[in-house]
């Protein structure tokens, strides 16, 4: 689960005003003593915020993942160059299809930044001047993270990206993307 | 080229069926609907800065395809283009790929689909097969890789314009499409991804006043690809021309029945012994949120020899020099965009041409003006002294499968003024507003 920005604001808003209602008449227009007020309850708004996000925030952590019969140790580059139709291997001799990343999973933003380095937008604009011009094909897609799994695991020549999290003994992770 | 035509639909029909039965194809479509309104003109000057990019050149049909007349008027006018994408692998080192393209400019604003107005047509059906690593192959019925999107001129969505600066992507040499065979070899030099190519085939084209030919040729061209940087340098050269000729230049007898007849005055042919070459560079470059793209293009043109009535003459040829910037920066959703472009053109052998009789003093009266036209009206098409429009443009993303443009340019045509033959322009200023929404899915 995520605390977006809108329920944070809310929150902080909530707390200061409740504080407010509390602070004496006598010195509620003193800017100073205001001044320290809301210098304690920005820090404790702080100080909650970072305990409810850090217990509640679910981070996915991308892996890419293969047949366990596949034997390559690819880095980032490799795998960029493959998920835009550049290489057809991870720099091994064996040809590989990449399975796309379904544009619902929970990696899907981390796989835009860190493996193709394009927003949504771009990528689409990319693979759609090679596919309507015939010069290259988007990878695959077989829906969400389970599926994506399982689809590697039932085709040797396949990999994809998933979350950590789903990885079981049918697939072999080749490398964690940070 | 034609047999081969013949044969690749087919044969991309029946892979492509056993592919779907497979689940191995994709299909994915795309569009443009928009509209188009020429704000103000000079009057009876602007028609060929409309239509300058009508004239079947191989080039983007987006336009304003009537002009009202008067400095002020016309009404909107609109352009649509839909489009479909079949591809898919047949096994690890071959594919296909089909694209049907269908799109009209309404005269009016008519029902939005009428099927009399949307022919169909291909813009590519292809093999491609990736069995030697790092090599593409390439056969059948290809886009011109000439431009730095001619290959795509026709999606909308992945460029920034609604109209594509028309002065370079409408030279008389650019084709829609090679019919022949593309080798796509690609390396690695550091960060950089380098990728020479060879294609050659024939090159279909169909110039002015429905003028059709075939040229037939090679070329190469050799693309360049780092993080946000994409640089293309290229050469095209039509080694020979299949002739095809068309009949210009026909006039209106009186019969003896009292009737008129048409007849043919002059006969315009291709020279197939000349040679058409063009040289292009572009750059697409994103850093950052900035949009940059630049290209130009320098070509010598076909000679053209006009026979006929008494005496022919021969030896015309062009020499078309454009190019183009465009700047854009991203905020947020929204890019705005400012585009320059430019075209020269220049007759070649313009002086040795014009001191040559066009036709014997004996010759009718009515060839000899019909000749004189024709000579003139060829001379003031191909001598621009400038062709000049400045484009501003607002792009926005409504979902990353959709763009809503609005661009406005205004396009300004110095030129020697001739006699108005054909319709032809001599000088003039168009001043053009569009919108439109390019969406692929």
């Amino acid at each position: 689960m995520r605390i977006d920005k809108l329920s944070l604001l809310f929150f902080w808003f909530q707390v200061c005003w409740k504080a407010f209602r509390y602070v004496p008449e006598s010195t509620r227009w003193s800017w100073s003593r205001l001044g320290e007020i809301m210098s304690k309850l920005l820090h404790q708004a702080i100080f909650i915020t970072t305990l409810l996000t850090g217990s509640m925030k679910v981070t996915a952590e991308p892996v890419l993942i293969g047949h366990p019969e596949i034997n390559v140790n690819p880095d980032l580059t490799a795998v960029k160059r493959l998920y835009l139709g550049k290489d057809k291997s991870l720099g091994g001799k064996e040809a590989l299809s990449p399975i796309d990343v379904d544009e619902n999973s929970r990696v899907r933003p981390i796989f835009l930044e860190k493996v193709v380095d394009k927003t949504e937008t771009e990528l689409r604009q990319y693979w759609s001047r090679l596919v309507f011009t015939g010069k290259g094909i988007p990878p695959r897609s077989v829906g969400g993270d389970e599926a994506v799994r399982q689809w590697v695991a039932t085709n040797k020549n396949s990999v994809g990206i998933i979350d950590s999290a789903l990885v079981d003994q049918s697939v072999k992770v080749l490398l964690n993307i940070k | 080229m034609s047999k081969i035509n013949a044969c690749i639909y087919p044969l991309l029909l029946s892979v492509g069926s056993t592919a779907l039965a497979q689940n191995k194809i994709q299909v994915r479509t795309f569009g443009s609907v928009g509209y188009s309104r020429l704000m103000s003109s000079k009057p009876g000057e602007a028609e060929k800065i409309i239509n300058y990019d009508t004239f079947e050149m191989g080039q983007i049909k987006r336009d304003v395809t009537s002009y009202d007349g008067a400095d002020k008027g016309g009404t909107w006018r609109r352009n649509t283009r839909f489009g479909f994408n079949l591809s898919g692998e047949l096994s690890t080192d071959l594919s296909f790929s089909l694209g049907i393209l269908t799109e009209a400019f309404s005269l009016e604003n008519g029902p939005f689909l009428d099927r009399g107005a949307y022919p169909l047509r291909a813009t590519v059906a292809s093999l491609n097969y990736e069995g030697i690593r790092n090599l593409s192959v390439q056969f059948g019925h290809l886009p011109a890789p000439f431009w730095l999107i001619s290959e795509e001129k026709f999606v909308g969505y992945t460029y920034p314009w609604i109209r594509p600066p028309f002065e370079l992507y409408s030279i008389p040499a650019v084709t829609e499409n090679l019919e022949g065979i593309r080798a796509i070899y690609q390396f690695n030099v550091g960060d950089f991804l380098i990728k020479p190519s060879l294609f050659g085939g024939d090159f279909p084209v169909t110039l002015v006043d429905g003028f059709k030919g075939n040229y037939r040729g090679g070329g190469f061209k050799i693309d360049l690809e780092w993080e946000w940087l994409t640089a293309q340098i290229g050469m095209v050269d039509a080694i020979g021309v299949i002739d095809d000729k068309t009949v210009i230049g026909t006039t209106t007898v009186p019969t003896s029945d009292g009737g008129t007849a048409s007849v043919e005055q002059l006969r315009v042919s291709v020279n197939g012994g000349s040679s058409t070459r063009f040289n292009t560079i572009g750059v697409r470059a994103t850093p950052g949120d900035f949009l940059i793209m630049a290209e130009a293009a320098d070509a010598i043109q076909e000679r053209y020899d006009i026979t006929g009535a008494d005496q022919p003459f021969s030896g015309l040829g062009s020499h078309p020099r454009a190019y183009y910037v465009t700047l854009g920066y991203n905020i947020g959703r929204f890019m705005p965009r400012v585009t320059y472009s430019q075209l020269t053109d220049e007759f070649t052998n313009i002086d040795k041409w014009v001191s040559k009789p066009l036709i014997d003093q004996a010759a009718a009266e009515q060839g000899q003006d019909v000749a004189d036209r024709l000579q003139r009206a060829i001379l003031r098409e191909y001598s621009y002294d400038a062709f000049r429009t400045i484009q501003l443009g607002l792009n926005f993303v409504v979902t990353p499968s959709a763009i809503l443009k609005v661009e406005y340019q205004t396009s300004k045509a110095n030129q020697t003024d001739f006699d108005g033959a054909f319709g032809m322009l001599s000088g003039g200023e168009a001043n053009i507003a569009q919108i439109a929404i390019d969406f692929v899915q």
